[in-house]
């Protein structure tokens, strides 16, 4: 569905709509035509314990990787050996390094910013030993040590890079000095994720999905700022275009409104129905459904202490007895 | 879902001790100003030569750079909110120690990701990105102010450390380090 949105948005230039840019579209389309390649990707899912509803795609920046691929994994090997795990993640994501290695060069470039918090070193520092694993030769940058030579991005010590990784949103890539000599180095340089993920991290890909595919039970209506038809929402989720970490998202249900402040960028917003996640004990369980390489690996669950998911959230492992075949 | 028995990571089996602080090996050194939020490492070290060369007592009045200093230990939190927000300098570091731990190594958390801090011969520009991160000034989840070691840039890491098969956990302001069989450690960050 989401790649079919995606021909949607280019072939009928709904760029403008998604608040992106006509430069950013331009490299938007070419990647999209070119198929560099794609790592991962989470949808974030509502379970009922009878519909799953997706309430967002992670298309560009997702983390809580580690805690899926391997925390819990070790958890269930250790303490649930007999028991089972949707979770593929970690082999996956070598496979897929594995099949990019002649794509890749020499060196593969892992990136994000540096800082005092642990999450995004810890999910670059995961993926990086993916690739190590299936023998790539691997570095790791600060986004500020990608530097520019007038024709391509280097790195500091002014070698060309040719494959990198970065943990870093492309909302904020294009708008910020070196966006403007993305396109110049596009033949030079392949960013994973590639720049026409920007479609499928932005909210607006959720009334476009549901536009275009209204009667699949995996969608939630959602709509536009503009478009009449949200007042059909008796209750709904408020979240805006290019918000993250459930800043600036709202809830407005019949027994009231709440909702996590953030600055507005002005890019607008989409309105979602809400969808049901059972409470546990004062617990909002989402379901993170992992994508490495276009195909389902795996599932997290984060459990929150509102509707709205942040990042106070507490990763829950996961099991299940497989079923056990009747004896003949 | 068939997976290997054994998860073996290599490089962040490496890291993760570094990260979490545990046997003591070293303790993360962070940059803040008056308000414990974080700053950028060169506040601290220009102030720390301006407070060499002022000595004992600030002038009056005491100069903004004065309230530069660091803090070894402690833990960063932030009040923004769910998927990825990269961390900028606008962490605030809680607890910890104004002087290093005697006999235990200090390392910086600025050199998280430290390797190719070589700068160019000036041909090429640095810095185009990276700004938003710090403008937005938001952090990431959990986590305390933290180095990862300088990561190998040849081939064969997983090869030299295949026997590296931690996971780690972090529960209610611990860090949990675990091997494939056992617990190989708790430790409070």
């Amino acid at each position: 569905m989401c790649l079919a949105a995606g021909q949607h948005i280019i072939g009928h230039n709904l760029f403008e709509r998604l608040g992106i840019s006509a430069i950013s579209a331009k490299l938007i389309r070419e990647s999209w035509e070119s198929e560099p390649p794609s790592i991962y990707g989470r949808f974030d899912l509502a379970f009922d314990g009878s519909q799953v509803k997706i309430l967002e795609y992670n298309a560009d920046t997702p983390t809580c990787l580690l805690e899926a691929s391997v925390v819990q994994w070790n958890w269930l090997r250790d303490n649930f050996p007999h028991a089972d795990q949707f979770n593929s993640i970690h082999d996956r994501l070598i496979a897929k390094w594995k099949e990019l290695l002649q794509y890749c060069g020499s060196r593969l470039y892992f990136a994000c910013l540096r800082g005092p918090t642990t999450e995004d070193v810890m999910t670059v520092t995961y993926l990086a030993d993916t690739a190590v694993q299936a023998g790539h030769e691997v570095r790791l940058l600060e986004m500020k040590q990608i530097g520019h030579d007038g024709r391509r991005f280097v790195t500091p010590d002014n070698q060309p890079i040719r494959s990198i990784f970065k943990l870093y949103p492309w909302e904020w890539m294009v708008g910020e000095e070196f966006g403007s000599r993305l396109e110049q180095a596009r033949l030079s340089t392949d960013w994973i994720e590639p720049i026409w993920k920007m479609m499928f991290s932005n909210k607006g890909i959720l009334p476009i999905l549901w536009n275009m595919f209204q009667y699949d039970d995996l969608l939630l209506p959602a709509f536009f700022e503009d478009d009449y038809r949200k007042e059909s929402l008796t209750e709904y989720c408020r979240k805006p275009l290019l918000g993250r970490e459930g800043k600036n998202v709202s809830l407005h249900t019949a027994t009231g409104d709440s909702g996590r402040d953030g600055e507005n960028d002005g890019r607008g917003y989409i309105y979602q129905a809400i969808a049901a996640i059972p409470e546990f004990n004062g617990r909002f369980p989402v379901i993170g459904s992992w994508v490495i390489d276009g195909e389902s690996a795996g599932i997290g669950i984060r459990e929150s202490a509102s509707q709205i998911t942040d990042n106070t959230s507490r990763f829950v492992p996961h099991l299940f007895i497989p079923n056990v075949e009747p004896s003949a | 879902m068939k997976k290997s028995a054994i998860v073996d990571l290599a490089i962040l089996g490496a890291a993760a001790i570094a990260i979490t602080g545990c046997d003591n090996k070293a303790q993360v050194q962070t940059c803040v100003d008056q308000n414990n939020v974080v700053q950028d490492d060169r506040n601290c070290e220009q102030s720390d030569q301006l407070k060499a060369q002022y000595a004992q007592i600030p002038p009056r009045p005491v100069p903004y750079w004065w309230y530069y200093h660091w803090v070894y230990g402690g833990t960063s939190r932030d009040d923004h909110g769910g998927g990825y927000v990269p961390y900028g300098h606008s962490a605030i570091i809680d607890g910890g120690r104004m002087s290093p731990e005697p006999d235990v190594p200090a390392m910086r958390a600025s050199q998280a990701i430290s390797s190719g801090e070589t700068i160019s011969d000036g041909h090429a520009a640095f810095g185009g990105f990276g700004a938003a991160g710090e403008a937005v000034g938001e952090a990431g989840v959990l986590g305390v102010a933290s180095e990862a070691p300088n990561l190998p840039t040849t081939r064969g890491v997983a090869t030299h450390h295949s026997e590296s098969r931690l996971g780690i956990f972090y529960v209610g302001g611990w860090f949990i380090v675990f091997g494939r069989r056992q617990l190989l450690r708790i430790h409070r960050c």
